[in-house]
């Protein structure tokens, strides 16, 4: 087996966990605030590919397309948390994860009827040849998702941590009554929470769509591989979404080249199967505790 | 006044657990509501502070009708609540905790996104938050440790603390001596009366109704959600019902009214 091999699968693992990592984000975000599994996240990331796809093609130039792309998908969060979440009030977990599924469904299929069921593609960021590392090619655009990743994981990180809108948001999931009497209404840090998700879930989108085509049912299995990372990664913090998105990204990567193509996605499924085992586990254990 | 309560009804689903009360709290003034569990002191406060909607009757901050409110915008009208528990945000520190207090100051774009750090150095949030370490000289050195590893008392300040941090005109406590050992209640007591001092008004909810009246101006005795007495603390401490039905118990163990102890025992 030649070293340029493994490199090579490394550097494509860690683009695609990347990508795995700011889906699985959005899912951390909104788990952390609401404690809501939001699996519309995918389609988040969908809407993004190819609403940036969209506006490219109505002539705009390309960063001004890729920004709008994400303010939009960002307002559809909003809405989508105003419209679906808000109505359901202080409805179980169980209620509001079933609501996002309606919700993903609902998106897909007007995504599915407005950009029809082709493939489409966004040209990269960057033009320029492949870079040749230790043997193994790395296309620029790989450089664009990792370096866009770190970024993006870094700002997360600094606006949950430092900033009081981040401490608002964590207060209002710690004790949601103690923060309304320090001001801080849930209902808006929920809203917030998904906003957030929305725009990372575009980011995600855009920055994948020149690798791997955009498509309107895309986001489903980003989704799920995104949940996958979210879980390994604990689902409350961003760098443990950081690192279950590039775990399952080489995971998969080195599957696909060292046994069978055909395995990729069998493995995100044989990491789902383990992640749910062991936290729902980790769930009952905590019910006991409390009781 | 500060606060006016206005023929006020609270109600669970169908079921009344305030029944038109009347109460106000006037500027640097503590003013207590006794009774025995369940009597619904505490429903009426969650409904003064908009945690519980207000079936009938007006709750007036000064002039302002705020009946309906909901309790995060009333705490920007200068409303603190100090609910029984404490409600800490117990992953936090103390330090978070008590920058959240100061939350419903701080809406604006660049205080949301800016760093905590940065905060710390404004101005008017240095003043009030050294006030309250002036207070609470306890919780300088717990700042950085997480709230739900202090005790059950320094939580209690710290609750206290946040609460002041909102900058409030009106603070509402419910039962800030519960489960407290009696010296750090008898501190809590002194400093809710240093409060009164700098101009606070002050609605006390107690069933340590001894010691709630001793601190209190005026004082209200609730049963079965209705106001039954009211007066000053003095009027009430000596008024035989009151302290048949309220003090009995605790105030034979103290030796301050001797010449009566006999009267209320049964």
């Amino acid at each position: 087996m030649a070293t340029w091999q493994l490199v090579q699968y490394v550097v494509t693992g860690i683009t695609v966990g990347s990508i795995y990592a700011i889906v699985g984000l959005g899912f951390t975000i909104i788990y952390s605030v609401t404690g809501i599994i939001n699996f519309a996240q995918g389609e988040f990331v969908m809407l993004g590919g190819m609403t940036a796809f969209s506006l490219i093609g109505l002539g705009l130039p390309i960063p001004v397309a890729l920004m709008l792309a994400v303010v939009l998908v960002t307002l559809v969060g909003v809405v989508f948390n105003l419209t679906a979440i808000r109505p359901a009030g202080r409805a179980s977990s169980i209620t509001l994860i079933i609501i996002t599924i309606g919700g993903a469904l609902f998106i897909r299929a007007v995504a599915g009827l407005y950009w029809g069921r082709d493939a489409v593609a966004l040209p990269p960021f960057s033009s320029g040849a492949s870079l040749s590392f230790l043997g193994a090619y790395i296309r620029p655009q790989s450089l664009w998702v990792i370096g866009i990743t770190l970024v993006l994981m870094v700002v997360v990180y600094l606006l949950l941590n430092r900033t009081l809108v981040g401490k608002a948001l964590k207060a209002a999931a710690i004790n949601r009554r103690a923060a309304a009497l320090v001001g801080i209404d849930a209902r808006m840090m929920s809203l917030v929470s998904f906003a957030l998700a929305a725009a990372t879930g575009a980011i995600g989108g855009i920055v994948i769509a020149p690798i791997s085509y955009a498509s309107y049912d895309m986001g489903v299995m980003l989704g799920l591989k995104g949940f996958v990372a979210a879980a390994m990664g604990g689902l409350t913090g961003v760098w443990g979404v950081f690192l279950g998105g590039l775990g399952l990204g080489l995971a998969e990567s080195l599957a696909a080249g060292y046994i069978s193509s055909s395995y990729k996605d069998a493995i995100a499924l044989i990491f789902l199967f383990a992640v749910l085992l062991i936290r729902s586990r980790r769930l009952v254990a905590g019910e006991e505790a409390a009781a | 006044m500060i606060l006016s309560v206005d023929h006020v009804s609270v109600a669970y689903g169908k079921l009344n657990a305030v029944w038109d009360v009347s109460l106000g709290v006037g500027r640097g003034e503590i003013v207590t509501l006794i009774g025995a569990n369940g009597a619904g002191k505490t429903t009426l406060l969650n409904a003064i502070v908009g945690l519980l909607p207000v079936k009938s009757g007006a709750v007036y901050l000064g002039e302002r009708n705020i009946t309906g409110r909901k309790a995060h915008k009333l705490v920007q009208l200068g409303i603190g609540y100090v609910a029984e528990g404490r409600g800490m945000f117990g992953s936090m520190s103390v330090l978070d905790n008590l920058i959240l207090g100061a939350y419903a100051q701080h809406r604006g774009w660049t205080s949301q996104l800016g760093d905590a750090a940065w905060l710390l150095r404004r101005e008017e949030f240095k003043r009030r938050i050294e006030h309250v370490y002036q207070l609470f000289p306890r919780l300088t050195t717990r700042e950085s440790q997480k709230a739900g590893s202090l005790s059950g008392g320094e939580q209690q300040m710290l609750a206290i603390g946040r609460a002041l941090m909102t900058a409030p005109k009106l603070l509402l406590l419910d039962e800030p001596s519960l489960g407290l050992a009696p010296t750090v209640a008898k501190e809590i007591f002194g400093l809710l009366n240093r409060l009164r001092g700098e101009g606070m008004a002050i609605l006390l909810v107690e069933q340590d109704a001894v010691s709630s009246l001793k601190i209190a101006d005026r004082g209200y005795v609730m049963e079965m959600g209705r106001i039954v007495f009211e007066g000053t603390a003095k009027h009430l401490i000596s008024n035989d019902k009151v302290r048949q039905a309220y003090l009995g118990q605790v105030w034979r163990s103290t030796s301050e009214t001797p010449a009566q102890e006999g009267r209320n025992q049964v």
